[in-house]
């Protein structure tokens, strides 16, 4: 079977068992949208006050929900051996995980993205600054897989991932999360706000090319 | 021919086993035996190159066995079958993994799970999990089998199908490792290595 078969495989595979784990898919979002009733409900309905904090509570909701996601990335497939088959099959490590992140991208973080587009409605955020949001939240989410992966990788063998996981990525975040308000604080200034977007767009980039082959790494070091 | 030159394990400051070494000919089968915690496992891991060794190589015909993976078979105690997946989905999945085409349905019905193939595998009683995970020895085109306590949870027909199936693959100039509490037939048998408990 060629690489790009084995990828397309791989990828239909995660997306088999997401239609039979609907409420795995759902939880996060769930959680995201409760964090966004919330917080307009808890400051009082002042507009201004809730259209400047919306970005940071958008990215940082964007985080948390992540998280609750991350610990099942590789789990079940370390529990019942299909990991340890795919190792076996002799296919490269880095291409094993790489498709596992595009997967977990395409079905967790990526209807988060989108659903981040609630925040116009229930912040009164401008429609041109949630543009900008969107596009720090695709390059900051892609970011936020791999890390996760890698993360995930190393945790798959012992069940308390969670609380060990925000401690391993949020830090790592930090410097997303910098560029990220430097492009929103730019747009809501209506100046240029592409270099801080350009940032983030290359360290997205440069993490999905590095921790595929930690994340593999770390695999086989939980494996054997 | 399958060797095991001078394979050395440590695992949690103890010594599983050390400078063991073995030759296997083609056709022959290795029954593995020992107590709970000798090793076994441990050792199977390492002849298909999932356990990192101290010391030690495993060749097959000559090559490195990170460098056979067509060649090999191994089902282990986790079964690698998805709970939430069909039988079929998972053969199915599995034989493309495996690069092979094969009809899922008749080979799930020669198992007798032909009414069960649809529903999902964590429906099924555990040894018919079992059997979904062991139907890859029947289209298997690997020469070497390596088998994992194989009999867990399976019926006694279930057992005399298996041991056919390693007369079989034995016959057509395969390798099988096997181990399993349970006594395999003589005539099956051509080798048996003995792990001890080390402290």
């Amino acid at each position: 079977m060629s690489y790009s078969h084995f990828f397309y495989q791989m990828i239909k595979r995660d997306f088999q068992l997401a239609k039979t784990q609907k409420h795995e898919l759902g939880l996060p979002i769930l959680f995201f949208i409760l964090v966004l009733i919330l917080f307009p409900i808890a400051l009082g309905p002042e507009a201004g006050l809730l259209a400047r904090l919306a970005p940071s509570i958008g990215w940082i909701a964007v985080i948390l929900a992540t998280l609750i996601a991350l610990p099942r990335m590789f789990a079940e497939d370390y529990e019942n051996g299909w990991l340890e088959q795919l190792f076996l099959s002799g296919y490269p490590g880095g291409l094993i995980v790489t498709a596992r992140v595009i997967s977990f991208w395409f079905l967790y973080c990526l209807p988060l993205v989108l659903s981040s587009f609630l925040l116009v409605p229930f912040f009164s955020f401008e429609l041109k600054l949630w543009w900008v949001l969107l596009q720090t939240l695709l390059c900051g989410s892609i970011l936020m897989t791999c890390l996760g992966s890698v993360a995930s990788a190393l945790l798959v063998s012992s069940r308390k991932g969670s609380g060990v996981m925000a401690l391993l990525i949020v830090p790592l975040l930090i410097p997303a999360l910098i560029f990220a308000s430097a492009a929103q604080d730019a747009a809501s200034l209506s100046l240029p706000y592409t270099s801080p977007i350009l940032i983030l767009f290359a360290l997205a980039v440069f993490a999905l090319t590095v921790a595929p082959l930690a994340t593999a790494q770390a695999l086989k070091l939980n494996l054997g | 021919m399958l060797s095991a030159n001078q394979l050395t394990c440590i695992r949690n400051q103890r010594i599983l086993f050390d400078e063991l070494s073995f030759e296997l000919e083609a056709g022959q089968l290795m029954y593995l035996t020992g107590p709970n915690g000798a090793g076994k496992t441990t050792l199977l891991r390492s002849l298909v190159g999932l356990q990192h060794l101290q010391q030690g190589q495993v060749l097959l015909d000559n090559m490195p066995i990170s460098d056979c993976s067509e060649q090999i078979l191994y089902i282990g105690h986790k079964p690698a079958v998805n709970e939430w997946l069909s039988a079929k989905q998972n053969l199915a999945h599995w034989f493309e993994l495996s690069g092979q085409t094969a009809d899922c349905e008749m080979l799930l019905n020669k198992v007798g799970l032909g009414g069960l193939m649809d529903l999902p595998v964590k429906f099924l009683s555990a040894g018919q999990k079992r059997r979904v995970a062991l139907v890859r020895m029947w289209q298997s085109n690997a020469k070497l089998w390596v088998l994992d306590e194989p009999f867990t949870s399976i019926d006694i027909k279930g057992v005399d199908v298996l041991n056919q199936l390693f007369l079989r693959h034995k016959q057509n100039g395969g390798y099988v490792i096997v181990t399993s509490h349970q006594t395999l037939p003589d005539n099956l048998v051509d080798r048996t290595l003995n792990l001890e408990y080390r402290f």
